[in-house]
């Protein structure tokens, strides 16, 4: 195991690889690191026996001052089920109370007959083996499968959960799906400017387009997926080129 | 009247009356109980460093399995959206979702700077103690018993309840 000594102000983002320690205050490097009273971990770490956090994935170390927050932003394209996150499932099963939905996790995920917007005992959406679905999960852990729901819990109305018709959907990788929900990020805004479409992001890495023609869809789609990993301008030229095409 | 000493043999009509019966009963239940005490302790496992104290941990660990609260940049979450009039719904809810995040995180930040009125009390209760550097002595709170309580049941013979290990 290998502890970090490099200096997080001089070189920009901080890469930690599975096993790296952080680095105490010793250090001088990390402050309010963990000798903080509380210490929120997201993913991607863990505190290991002798008091000291660990990384167990492979990325950039991120921290957020409000609330003392430390992640690893990594990527994989397995996605593993956490309460809160919006997602794409596909429904492969129905029984009596639920649909059995596959969202691209180890195991499928139940979405409840009754935990849609207005739904009644007598007056139940019925959806059909195949179709799309845009949900919450309201549950998830590693012992049980997920379960999901399509209505805010908040509010109580549906807020964009719900059936997509028509369309298309491809996979992406977990990262690409979460930058994609960033309003900062180019790509969707670039292709906004130039062809009306709707779309609906999975952090599952499910990524499901509607546009008026094939032709545009298919443009989405490629720009979508070649976004991945270029820059502000490069994506730019990109779209650009593309948009020239059509 | 002199008493009939207890491990004379009595006769078996007496044996029947529902008295000695009682006693006889008695007998055995205590018997029993005795045994199970005994199998009890002996099955006791003890700690030999039952009193060493465990260092404090030096800080406590939230975990967040989500990386949708892991927002450095603090920007805003919205799934679904569509772009020049394609679908006016998703685009009227993805502007108030969008608005709805923005002021929460907004009060999220005040909070975090905000401080209780208990906490700033107590910060500035501590704070004269150092300049009057008082003494302070520790007091645990005496152990005290609750008269208005019922008195504890008398245990029921259930073999499922636990026995206490006689130490």
């Amino acid at each position: 195991m290998t502890s970090i000594t490099e200096d997080l102000s001089s070189s920009g983002p901080k890469i930690v690889l599975p096993g790296d320690i952080l680095p105490g205050p010793e250090s001088g490097l990390l402050d309010d690191a963990p000798t903080a009273p509380v210490i929120k971990l997201g993913p991607g770490l863990q505190p290991m026996d002798d008091d000291t956090i660990a990384a167990v994935k492979a990325g950039v170390l991120k921290h957020a001052a409000v609330g003392n927050r430390w992640w690893v932003e990594s990527n994989q394209r397995r996605y593993v089920a956490a309460t809160g996150e919006s997602i794409i499932g596909v429904v492969i099963g129905k029984s009596a109370d639920y649909y059995k939905l596959d969202i691209g996790a180890a195991q499928p995920a139940l979405l409840g007959v009754l935990s849609f917007e207005g739904a009644t005992k007598r007056n139940k959406p019925d959806h059909k083996v195949g179709a799309l679905l845009y949900c919450r999960v309201s549950m998830a852990n590693k012992d049980m499968e997920a379960e999901l729901e399509c209505f805010n819990p908040t509010t109580g109305k549906a807020d964009g959960y719900g059936e997509l018709k028509a369309g298309f959907v491809f996979k992406t990788s977990l990262g690409l799906a979460r930058r994609l929900l960033d309003p900062k990020t180019l790509v969707l805004r670039l292709l906004g400017q130039h062809v009306p479409f709707e779309t609906a992001v999975g952090m599952n890495g499910k990524v499901w387009i509607n546009s008026a023609k094939p032709a545009h869809t298919i443009l989405i789609c490629n720009a979508v997926k070649n976004s991945e990993f270029l820059g502000a301008e490069e994506c730019r030229s990109m779209v650009k080129s593309l948009v020239e095409k059509l | 009247m002199a008493e009939v000493p207890h491990k004379k043999a009595l006769s078996s009509k007496i044996m029947t009356m529902k008295f000695m019966q009682r006693q006889q009963e008695q007998e055995t239940r205590q018997q029993l109980e005795k045994e199970q005490i005994r199998v009890v302790t002996e099955a006791h496992w003890v700690l030999d460093n039952a009193g060493v104290d465990l260092p404090k941990p030096k800080f406590q660990v939230e975990y967040e399995p989500s990386f949708l609260q892991m927002d450095a940049a603090e920007r805003s979450n919205v799934g679904r959206v569509s772009f020049q009039k394609f679908n006016e719904n998703v685009e009227k809810s993805a502007s108030t979702s969008a608005g709805k995040q923005q002021l929460d995180r907004e009060l999220k930040r005040e909070k975090a700077g905000e401080i209780d009125d208990d906490e700033m009390a107590e910060e500035l209760a501590l704070s004269n103690k150092a300049k009057k550097a008082k003494t302070v002595s520790s007091s645990k709170p005496k152990p005290t018993t609750n008269r208005r309580a019922p008195p504890p049941k008398a245990k029921a013979q259930a073999p499922r309840t636990f026995m206490k290990p006689k130490e």
